[in-house]
């Protein structure tokens, strides 16, 4: 599936903000052994999503570099 | 009248006779190591914006030890120890730089001002222009950061004092600062004035550690750029600023004062209000850093510094550095090869975030090798993403280091 560069935008800034509810909001209520491995999991997606973001600007850069030559 | 009330008329060296012969050989040291720092920071051999103040502070404050009682001695420049507010509110009026201490150092006030200018002097569109890489290299570059932490443990040092000292690794004196006086108050002196005089001498050594492990031919690869370069434009720089500020706070808002400060800076540089950019980039950007300097300089008192352990943090600090750069510059070399030979492997020592000196350091060891290649925008956003994974990995050590028990 591709995405738009809005499409991108989208999706990390929900990638980051479930992250975000993984990691201080689900994983305090997990069993204590799966605590830390779901804070860390949350703690990836949400710097996962801001990834995206930044995949997303790259996207478009390569696309208007791709039209201009 | 006896000599020794000629010699009270001149109590910096009456107390150094009355002192333990250990805290007077250690005061006249600290004086020459202060003399030491002001010329080297002249000569540039160490960042003089901090050595100047430092050294001077360091050679002042040793000196000028006075009697406060009978048998107590003192200065009249700051009292770290002090908290207790009865005590505290007595002080503020005496020693002179105690109200900067109490106001703007101990509660980590000052690295967040410093932090606000890093972020006014970011472009953080050379991130967003090759994200993969800078990441990449980024967190190449934290090798010493994470794999000091167990060294540290195993040398003996607390998790908390562990995790600060790691901090060195990330090469970034405002979050070194932030993480020891978050985790490890009695220390933070030591590992802070250690971590700054070793980032001062990344410019020094870092050259040598590119010559000894790259290659010239690798060195002096040429970076294909395309002809038709598309910028990032402000609206986006912005929009990602204020969203990884929100994730990043709402992830670890025990470093949210960092966040906010250093994506405050990239904010109003993205937003274009001048004024703002003229007096965080300057007054606030460089008074801090002189205060910084002064300040450390001041605390580096010998009764306050000699610390059994501050050996096994000189030791860790260069450590901690070390496998940083040699990090950044593993993190070269696999780009180089996933780029099948396309990419200059010294851009990975940019990965350790003391910005802009690595990115420069980068681009000079190649300038020497051939002149004519262009490696700065590639260093630049490795760099820049430096900044920004070392405060994420400030944030995990201050956030989980504490609930290690």
């Amino acid at each position: 599936m591709k995405l738009s560069t809005r499409g991108f935008w989208i999706a990390g800034i929900v990638l980051s903000f479930f992250g975000v509810a993984v990691a201080r909001w689900l994983s305090p209520q997990v069993p204590p052994g799966y605590t830390l491995m779901t804070t860390l999991a949350g703690q990836l997606l949400a710097l996962g999503g801001l990834f995206v973001i930044a995949l997303g600007t790259r996207k478009r850069r390569k696309r208007g570099e791709a039209e201009g030559s | 009248m006896e000599w020794k009330d000629v010699l009270n008329l001149f109590q910096g060296i009456a107390t150094l006779a009355a002192s333990e012969p250990s805290i007077a050989i250690a005061r006249i040291g600290l004086i020459f190591l202060g003399m030491l720092l002001v010329y080297l920071g002249k000569k540039e051999v160490l960042e003089p914006l901090l050595m100047i103040p430092m050294g001077f502070g360091m050679a002042a404050v040793n000196a000028g030890v006075l009697f406060l009682s009978a048998t107590q001695q003192g200065t009249l420049f700051v009292n770290p120890i002090l908290s207790e507010p009865t005590q505290l509110i007595n002080i503020l009026q005496i020693d002179f730089l105690q109200p900067i201490y109490t106001f703007t150092f101990s509660n980590g006030l000052i690295a967040c001002f410093v932090f606000m200018g890093i972020g006014v002097l970011l472009d953080v569109g050379y991130v967003l222009e090759r994200p993969f890489e800078s990441m990449f290299l980024a967190l190449c570059a934290e090798l010493g950061t994470v794999a000091t932490f167990p060294i540290a443990v195993a040398c003996g040092l607390s998790y908390n004092d562990a995790a600060s000292i790691a901090m060195v690794g990330g090469a970034d004196g405002p979050m070194v600062l932030y993480t020891s006086l978050m985790l490890s108050k009695n220390l933070f002196v030591p590992i802070t004035v250690v971590a700054y005089l070793y980032l001062g001498l990344t410019y020094g050594g870092y050259p040598y550690l590119i010559k000894l492990l790259i290659p010239k031919e690798l060195r002096g690869i040429n970076v294909e750029r395309s002809k038709n370069v598309v910028t990032i434009t402000s609206g986006e720089k912005l929009a990602f600023a204020i969203i990884a500020c929100s994730v990043l706070c709402l992830l670890f808002p025990v470093a949210a004062p960092l966040f906010l400060s250093l994506f405050v800076g990239v904010g109003v540089r993205e937003s274009g209000l001048t004024h703002f950019i003229s007096f965080i980039g300057g007054p606030v950007l460089y008074g801090s850093t002189f205060f910084l300097g002064l300040l450390l300089g001041v605390l580096c008192e010998a009764n306050t510094i000699l610390n059994p352990q501050i050996l096994i943090l000189l030791l860790l600090g260069i450590l901690s550095l070390l496998l940083s750069g040699i990090g950044g510059i593993i993190g070269g070399y696999l780009m180089f090869f996933l780029k099948k030979g396309k990419y200059n492997p010294t851009i990975g020592i940019a990965g350790v975030s003391c910005v802009p000196t690595t990115a420069k350091v980068a681009q000079k060891s190649v300038t020497e090798v051939s002149p004519e290649v262009l490696i700065l925008p590639y260093a630049l956003g490795a760099n820049i993403s430096g900044v920004i994974t070392t405060a994420i990995i400030a944030g995990i050590y201050v956030t989980l280091v504490p609930l290690f028990k």
